[in-house]
């Protein structure tokens, strides 16, 4: 008759919309959204709060380009809190957008990666990159 | 969890989301399907007790079988129209769009039998009604005979709540929406006097969630416990608040009020997230892993809906008759539809005109800047490169104050532009939650 879009429930699982197929994280047949962001790598991510983070207070400014930093697993603050990978000094807080990160830590996901851009001054800001890796 | 068991009552619909730009058509179970999912990625036993046309049976069955529920009883005969939902907005951005097609000629028979038999058979220790489309108050009397706490999400029914006491006595858990009628206007967007009307009367709790603005729970002489809203990148909002319920009456037998918020709170940002239910489940399991000592304290967005109004957000535009202004008439509507309050320089001071005198422009030009002062935030639509709107960025940004751009067609390059303001996206989205998140830092 002409008709297109989908003609049953797509969403049980098991099925083929109970996941979307591996490497495919957006949308697929029957309109399905949203996949597993576990082993998305965020980059160019600004940290927030920096000004009032473990290492500023410490050092009095912000770590250089290229530091190695990892995402701490127990939320700080109730944030989501960005270390250097060697003392573990907390240089900010990740945006809270990525909460999620906390729970995807429980389960053996780890985030780490580098410091990609760094300001002193006043108003301190740091960039980074975060890549995931699993146990 | 197996020494709790919910019983689900309502409407089974089937959701029909309509494609949009990014997404093709989807369609799914819906009503107490939505509570349905939540339950079963929390492995918590649960029965459906619902209304539906004949027409649903298989489907239903399947859905019993798929997410494992320990059964399903039909109480409710649909007639006259195919329970279908049609939802043309399915992110919240603005109004959802929801079209319930057929209504005026919905009828639904009660079978009050079967409903006691389903009550007796199940012996649920919670009930989780979602009322609509169905005699409220038969279905209350019937539920009122068990010793189970009785919770109500009355986002949709009744509108007054005289409906409430023919269960006889408290439900455990009043719930309500700041996006449903009864508290838009039955109460005015007033929580204090739903809390009045309400709280003790007719019910033991009230949780009032309040979309991106997270949700607060209310007790009788208590100070409300208020969870904050879990900003992502959401890909729906539908039956995210059904998810919230379900998280919170099964979790409160395990957790403290305050942690029971909290990971409802997650787990229905989770749900928002996909529409695939094993991801769903991957991800509240992933939650329910964290600490309760740490999900309390876990940070987010909390913005009350009566603090909203206060907050006068500046949008600065190229306004004008000649443009294509879809784009300024959607933020303000979206702003408007979150109880915020846009303010439209050139609609509220009118457009210059061709050929304006001297003492005119300085007029206008004073009576924008002045209304600036009055804003907390600035929400700028880029519609092409304005030279008032880039104008009024720059000093907006030189003020401190924050700065949101919302760059529909994607035009922005320009170095200043892309990188001092807070947010500079193509999607709606992405700026009314942006706007949840400065304003709830002012």
């Amino acid at each position: 008759m002409g008709s297109t879009g989908t003609g049953s429930f797509s969403d049980y699982p098991g099925s083929q919309g109970g996941r979307p197929e591996k490497g495919g994280g957006g949308s697929s047949g029957g309109g399905g959204s949203g996949g597993d962001n576990c082993e998305m790598v965020i980059s160019g991510m600004m940290l927030e709060d920096v000004a009032n983070c473990e290492y500023f207070l410490n050092h009095d400014l912000v770590p250089k380009a290229g530091t190695q930093v990892q995402a701490r697993v127990r939320l700080v603050k109730g944030r989501v809190a960005v270390e250097t990978t060697v003392k573990g000094e907390v240089i900010g807080y990740v945006p809270t957008k990525y909460n999620y990160l906390r729970a995807r830590m429980t389960d053996g996901w780890q985030y780490s990666g580098n410091v990609v851009e760094a300001t002193g001054g006043q108003l301190p800001k740091v960039k980074i990159d975060l890549s995931p890796s699993h146990d | 969890m197996t020494d709790i068991h919910v019983d689900l009552i309502g409407n089974v619909f089937v959701d029909v989301t309509l494609p949009t730009g990014e997404n093709s058509i989807k369609l799914r179970g819906g009503g107490i399907m939505h509570a349905a999912r939540a339950l079963w990625a929390l492995d918590c036993p649960y029965s459906l007790i619902y209304c539906a046309p004949d027409y649903l049976g298989e489907e239903i069955s399947q859905h019993v079988r798929e997410y494992a529920a320990s059964g399903a009883y039909k109480f409710g005969h649909v007639t006259g129209c195919p329970n279908v939902m049609l939802i043309a907005e399915p992110k919240e951005i603005g109004p959802q769009g929801y079209e319930y097609l057929l209504r005026d000629n919905q009828n639904c028979r009660l079978d009050a039998k079967e409903l006691a038999n389903a009550l007796a058979s199940t012996e649920p220790t919670d009930v989780l009604i979602f009322p609509g489309g169905f005699d409220l108050t038969t279905t209350l009397k019937e539920v009122g005979k068990t010793n189970s706490a009785v919770h109500v999400d009355a986002n949709f029914e009744p509108r007054t709540p005289d409906q409430f006491s023919a269960l006889g006595r408290s439900f455990k858990t009043l719930i309500l929406s700041t996006s449903s009628g009864t508290f838009l206007d039955t109460y005015r967007g007033d929580c204090h006097a739903v809390c009045r009307d309400w709280l003790g009367k007719f019910g033991t709790s009230l949780l009032l969630k309040e979309n991106r603005g997270g949700s607060r729970y209310f007790q009788p002489s208590t100070e409300p416990i208020a969870v904050p809203a879990q900003p992502r990148h959401v890909q729906h909002s539908v039956g995210v608040g059904d998810c919230f319920d379900a998280a919170l009456i099964v979790l409160k037998h395990s957790f403290s009020t305050e942690a029971a918020l909290a990971y409802a709170s997650c787990i229905a940002a989770e749900y928002a997230c996909t529409t695939y239910p094993e991801v769903f489940r991957d991800g509240v399991k992933r939650w329910l892993a964290v600490p309760a000592d740490e999900i309390t304290e876990i940070a987010g967005t909390q913005l009350p809906w009566e603090n909203r109004s206060t907050i006068n957000i500046y949008i600065a535009a190229p306004d004008f008759e000649h443009v294509d202004r879809r784009p300024i008439d959607a933020v303000a509507k979206a702003l408007e539809y979150h109880n915020f309050k846009p303010r439209l320089p050139v609609r509220e001071h009118g457009q210059m005109g061709e050929g304006a005198d001297k003492e005119r422009r300085q007029s206008l030009c004073d009576a924008d800047l002045r209304l600036l002062d009055e804003c907390q935030i600035m929400l700028a639509v880029l519609l092409y490169n304005d030279p008032g709107t880039l104008i009024e960025i720059g000093i907006a940004v030189e003020r401190g104050m924050p700065v949101l751009v919302y760059d529909p067609y994607g035009q922005a390059d320009n170095l200043m532009l892309t990188q001092l303001p807070q947010v500079i996206t193509v999607d709606l989205d992405a700026v009314i939650t942006a706007t949840f998140e400065q304003a709830s830092k002012l």
